[in-house]
């Protein structure tokens, strides 16, 4: 089965038969949309909100950012032959990673996941499966076949 | 976006890793009691998505110690070790240090030669120590350098404690701004000798 790994700050579009992975998820976001009837997904490995940037960062990296990967990546699917209203979203990461030391009002984590539902909502996508939160990170596994999601630390 | 830099500074910055490299190393070799083999250091400025392709091992679990640096430059520097080794490093140690104590002196002789080097004021910090996914804790690292960069310096100089053992790896990422400080730095020292 074609294992298709995702980096920090990409994404990819799988089909039938792959599975798409990412790796070593901490207070990133790892996104998936998935359309279970066109047996296709897309899969995205986010930094940060967009509140949490300067604006220049933003405008210019839009891979970085979940608030304008998530449109991005229903483009794809589009693109690919899905159809927007069966598309689901899978969500994992958002973890706060250095919770012993770092300010937690301030923490990355928990912000990356309050923008990753906004966004969703905004855009009227369902979230089927959601790994976020907590302390440690996670490796991302997608079975595009099955619309399975499965984490593993 | 990777921006190559010249020959001349990427010389520079392997000196400075060099240095800083082999004093960590001969820190850990003390308190180890046993031979370490260090490889060249790599210095490159790499836009921040590229950075955990470049270290590897995203998802492998690493015990990595993490230090703030401030004062005339910032940034952050990483010690990384296979769990496996920290384990084995903490039980070698005698007096029983654990391995944020380790870390912290590890990476105490990195900057005290470095900052002596480049005449640079480098505050005294904190060590963490984290045991999670390399990419987890690199990820959360270089969001923050994310918010408001395009590139980071990496440099990186791996070590090896026997031949059977993951290599470990000492870790600098410094955002544009700190480079441009240590480059000055160096001319200065390069200039007056």
């Amino acid at each position: 089965m074609p294992r298709l790994t995702v980096s920090m700050g990409s994404l990819r579009l799988g089909r039938a038969g792959d599975v798409l992975e990412t790796f070593g998820i901490g207070s990133c976001m790892a996104i998936v949309l998935h359309d279970p009837q066109a047996r296709l997904a897309a899969m995205a490995h986010a930094m940060l909100s967009g509140d949490q940037a300067l604006p220049l960062q933003v405008s210019s990296h839009p891979l970085r950012f979940v608030e304008r990967v998530i449109p991005l990546l229903l483009d794809e699917l589009e693109r690919a032959g899905a159809s927007r209203r069966h598309i689901v979203a899978h969500i994992a990461g958002g973890a706060q990673m250095f919770a012993s030391y770092a300010d937690p009002s301030n923490a990355i984590g928990p912000r990356n996941v309050r923008a990753t539902h906004a966004s969703l909502e905004e855009l009227g996508i369902p979230i089927a499966s959601e790994h976020t939160g907590g302390r440690g990170g996670r490796n991302l596994h997608f079975t595009v076949e099955s619309g399975v999601a499965e984490c593993s630390a | 976006m990777t921006r190559p830099i010249t020959p001349f500074l990427a010389d520079i910055l392997r000196e400075i890793m060099n240095i800083g490299s082999a004093h960590a190393v001969t820190a850990l070799a003390k308190l180890t009691d046993e031979r370490i083999a260090m490889d060249v250091p790599q210095a490159e400025i790499v836009s921040v998505e590229q950075i955990p392709d470049r270290i590897g091992g995203t998802g492998d679990m690493r015990s990595m110690s993490l230090r703030i640096i401030r004062g005339d430059v910032s940034g952050i520097a990483l010690l990384s070790f296979s769990t496996h080794d920290a384990q084995d490093i903490v039980e070698r140690t005698s007096g029983g240090l654990h391995m944020e104590e380790i870390g912290g002196k590890l990476l105490e002789a990195f900057f005290e030669s470095v900052a002596k080097f480049l005449s640079l004021g480098i505050a005294k910090a904190e060590v963490h120590t984290f045991q999670d996914l390399s990419g987890a804790i690199l990820g959360s690292v270089l969001s923050d350098i994310g918010r408001r960069s395009d590139t980071a310096l990496l440099a990186q100089c791996t070590f090896r404690l026997g031949p059977e053992r993951d290599p470990g790896r000492v870790i600098m990422l410094f955002d544009p701004d700190s480079t441009q400080r240590i480059l000055h730095a160096a001319n200065r020292k390069i200039s007056r000798s």
